[in-house]
C-alpha cells in the first residue's frame, strides 16, 4: 500500500486550474521527486497535500486513510510535514524556539527538548546558533533549520519545497546528503524541485508536472534517458 | 522584523527599574491632593489595561483589530448588572467581567479564522454589534440612557469612592496585568503567536492551528478590556453605549502605534501620551482633531517604532 496517494485531484485558485487533475503515489521508505517549470503546480501540489489549498475534486490518502478536507494541524499530527519553498523560518525567533513551534501539534515539554537536541546534533551549524534569532542565519543555515523544524513533528512523510533555491552548490550538496540520512532513517521523502537534474540524482522515481497535468512518469534512469525530459528540463539538446 | 521587547529598558537593572517606577505611582495618591490628576491618572490606567491587552492581538499576534470597545463595553456592562441589579461584591464582579470578557472571544471565535483585512472588518462589525446590542436591548440595559448609580467598590469596611482610594485599585490591577502579559509573551503561547505575525500560513504549514491561537489571544485581550470596563463603571458610576465606540478601538490603535507596536511598555507610553494630549487640547473642542492628525502624521514619518523606541535610544545614548 502506498504511503501517500493523489487520485485525480484538481484545485482551483484564484479562478484558475493550477492542478487538472494529477494522480501519483509514494511508496513507504522512498525518495520521490517532482519536477516541472515555474507555475506548473509544483508548490500547490504540495499546499494541497497539506490541507492549506483545498482539492475542488479528487482524493488523496495518507497510510491508507482520506486527508484531502482535513485542517493541516491534523495532517501534520497524522505525520506529513513540509519544509516550505524560500525557507520560511520565523526570523524573529530563535532557532530552538523555531524547532519547539515545529513539535507544536504534538506538544510535550520533555520529548521535544530532547528532540531539539537531536536536531542539534544532527545538523552541527545550528548547534553553534542555537539562541540565535533566525534572521542572523545565512541561506544554507535557514534551509537546514527549516528542515530540522519539519522533522521535530517526527513525520512519516516529508515534502521538500525546493530546498535547492537561491543556495551555492557546496551548501546544496550537503543539505541533499542529510536528505539521504534523513531518508536512510525511515522517513519517506516527496522533493520538489526545478533544478531536475539534482532532483532525479537523488529520488528512487520521478514525476514531470506540465501546466497542471503529470506529463511523464518513471524510475530516475527512464526520465534521465527520456528525450523530453533532457530537452525541456536538463538543458541537454541535440545539436543536429 | 523586530521582536516585541518589554517595557524594561535597562537590560541589566530590570528590577530595579519596575520597583522605582511602582513606588513612583504608589506614591503619587500620597502626594498629589489634586482630584483632576488623579482622575486622569485612573482613566489613564484604564487605557493601558485596554491597549497592553490589545497591543497583544496586534503587536505580538499580528491581527488586527478594531472592535476593542466592545470588550470593554461588554465588561463594562457585565459588572454594572451584577453589582446593580443581583446584588454581587464588586470584586467579583471585577472577575466576572474578565472571564465575561474572554468568553466574547470565544463566541466570536469562528470569525477569527479570517485573516487581514478582513478580519479587521469583521471586528469593526462585532464593536458596532455590541455598542447596538447594550443600545437596544432597553429592558437590560437601560438603553441609551445607560447606568446611573453605580455603587462604588467596597474593601471591607473601607468604600473606595474617591478617586484617590480607587486608584490603588485600578494600579493593582495595571501591574498585574502587565506582569501578567509579559509573562505569556515570552511564552510558549508568546511564540507561537509571533508565529503567526509574521506568516500565519507558514505556521499553519507546520502544523499551527491559527484560528484557535489567534482565539486566545483574544480572549487575554477580551479579559484585560472587560476588568477596564469593570473598572470604568464604578470609576465614573455611569456608563451608557456612548462611550464604547469605533472611535475609541480607533483610538486604543493610534495609542498603540504612537507607543510602539508590540511592546507591552509602549502601548502603556502611547495611553499616556494621548490621554494627556487629548486632555490638554480639549479647549480647542472639534479643531483638536487637527494636531491630532497632525501629531500622528509627524510619529509614522518620524518615529514609526514609536516613542518607546525613542526612550530606548535616548537610554542608550545616556548610557554609553
Amino acid at each position: 500500500m502506498a504511503l501517500l496517494k493523489l487520485e485525480e485531484i484538481a484545485v482551483e485558485y484564484g479562478g484558475i486550474n493550477i492542478l487538472k487533475g494529477i494522480s501519483l503515489s509514494v511508496q513507504e521508505k522512498e525518495i520521490v521527486a517532482m519536477i516541472g517549470s515555474n507555475g506548473a503546480g509544483k508548490t500547490t501540489t504540495l499546499s494541497t497535500i497539506m490541507g492549506i489549498l483545498k482539492p475542488a475534486t479528487g482524493a488523496i490518502a495518507f497510510n491508507g486513510e482520506p486527508i484531502h478536507g482535513l485542517a493541516p494541524e491534523i495532517i501534520v499530527a497524522r505525520g506529513v510535514s513540509i519544509v516550505p519553498e524560500g525557507r520560511r523560518v520565523f526570523s524573529s525567533l530563535t532557532v530552538i524556539e523555531n524547532l519547539k513551534i515545529g513539535a507544536v501539534v504534538r506538544w510535550n515539554r520533555s520529548q521535544a527538548n530532547r528532540d531539539v537536541d537531536e536536531m542539534l546534533t544532527l545538523f552541527p551549524s545550528l548547534k553553534r546558533r542555537a539562541r540565535q534569532r533566525a534572521v542572523a542565519l545565512s541561506g544554507g543555515e535557514q534551509q537546514m533549520l527549516a528542515i530540522a523544524r519539519g522533522l521535530m513533528s517526527h513525520p512519516k512523510l516529508l515534502l521538500m519545497d525546493e530546498p535547492s533555491m537561491g543556495l551555492a552548490p557546496l551548501i546544496i550538496e550537503d543539505i541533499f546528503k542529510i536528505l539521504q540520512e534523513i531518508n536512510r532513517k525511515g522517513t519517506t521523502i516527496l522533493l520538489v524541485e526545478q533544478n531536475a537534474k539534482l532532483a532525479l540524482e537523488f529520488a528512487y522515481r520521478g514525476y514531470v508536472l506540465v501546466s497542471g497535468r503529470i506529463a511523464k512518469t518513471g524510475p530516475r534512469e527512464t526520465l534521465l534517458e527520456d528525450d523530453f525530459v533532457k530537452k525541456a528540463y536538463l538543458g541537454q539538446h541535440d545539436i543536429t | 522584523m523586530g521582536r516585541p521587547f518589554s517595557a524594561l529598558l535597562l537590560p541589566r537593572n530590570r528590577w530595579i527599574a519596575v520597583i522605582v517606577l511602582l513606588a513612583i505611582f504608589v506614591g503619587i495618591p500620597l502626594f498629589v491632593k489634586d482630584i483632576y490628576t488623579i482622575h486622569l491618572l485612573n482613566i489613564l490606567g484604564i487605557y493601558v489595561l485596554l491597549t497592553t491587552g490589545l497591543n497583544l492581538v496586534l503587536g505580538v499576534c499580528g491581527q488586527i483589530s478594531v472592535g476593542h470597545a466592545g470588550f470593554w463595553g461588554v465588561g463594562a456592562y457585565t459588572s454594572a448588572l451584577l453589582v446593580v441589579k443581583l446584588g454581587i461584591n464588586f470584586w467579583l464582579a471585577l472577575l466576572a467581567s474578565g472571564v465575561v470578557g474572554a468568553i466574547t472571544a470565544f463566541v466570536i471565535g469562528p470569525v477569527l479564522r479570517l485573516r487581514g483585512h478582513v478580519l479587521a472588518v469583521a471586528t469593526i462589525a462585532f464593536g458596532e454589534i455590541v455598542r447596538l446590542i447594550l443600545l437596544n436591548w432597553v429592558s437590560l440595559t437601560n438603553g441609551p440612557a445607560g447606568f446611573y448609580n453605580i455603587p462604588p467598590a467596597k474593601l471591607g469596611p473601607i468604600i473606595l469612592n474617591t478617586d484617590h482610594s480607587f486608584y490603588y485599585v485600578i494600579l493593582g490591577c495595571v501591574v498585574l496585568n502587565f506582569l501578567a502579559l509579559n509573562r505569556l509573551v515570552g511564552s510558549r503561547l508568546g511564540r507561537i503567536w509571533l508565529a503567526i505575525r509574521e506568516n500565519e500560513e507558514g505556521a499553519e504549514s507546520v502544523g499551527v492551528c491559527s484560528t484557535k491561537y489567534k482565539i486566545y489571544a483574544f480572549a487575554v485581550a477580551g479579559f484585560s478590556a472587560g476588568m477596564a470596563g469593570s473598572l470604568y463603571a464604578h470609576l465614573t458610576a455611569y456608563i451608557s453605549p456612548h462611550v464604547f465606540t469605533l472611535h475609541e478601538s480607533v483610538r486604543m490603535l493610534t495609542m498603540i502605534i504612537v507607543g510602539g507596536e508590540g511592546s507591552m511598555g509602549g502601548a502603556a507610553l502611547g495611553s499616556l501620551f494621548l490621554t494627556l494630549t487629548s486632555e490638554y487640547s480639549r479647549y480647542l473642542q472639534e479643531y483638536s482633531l487637527i494636531p491630532y492628525g497632525f501629531v500622528m502624521l509627524l510619529f509614522l514619518i518620524f518615529a514609526p517604532k514609536g516613542l518607546i523606541a525613542l526612550l530606548q535610544k535616548a537610554v542608550d545614548w545616556w548610557m554609553r
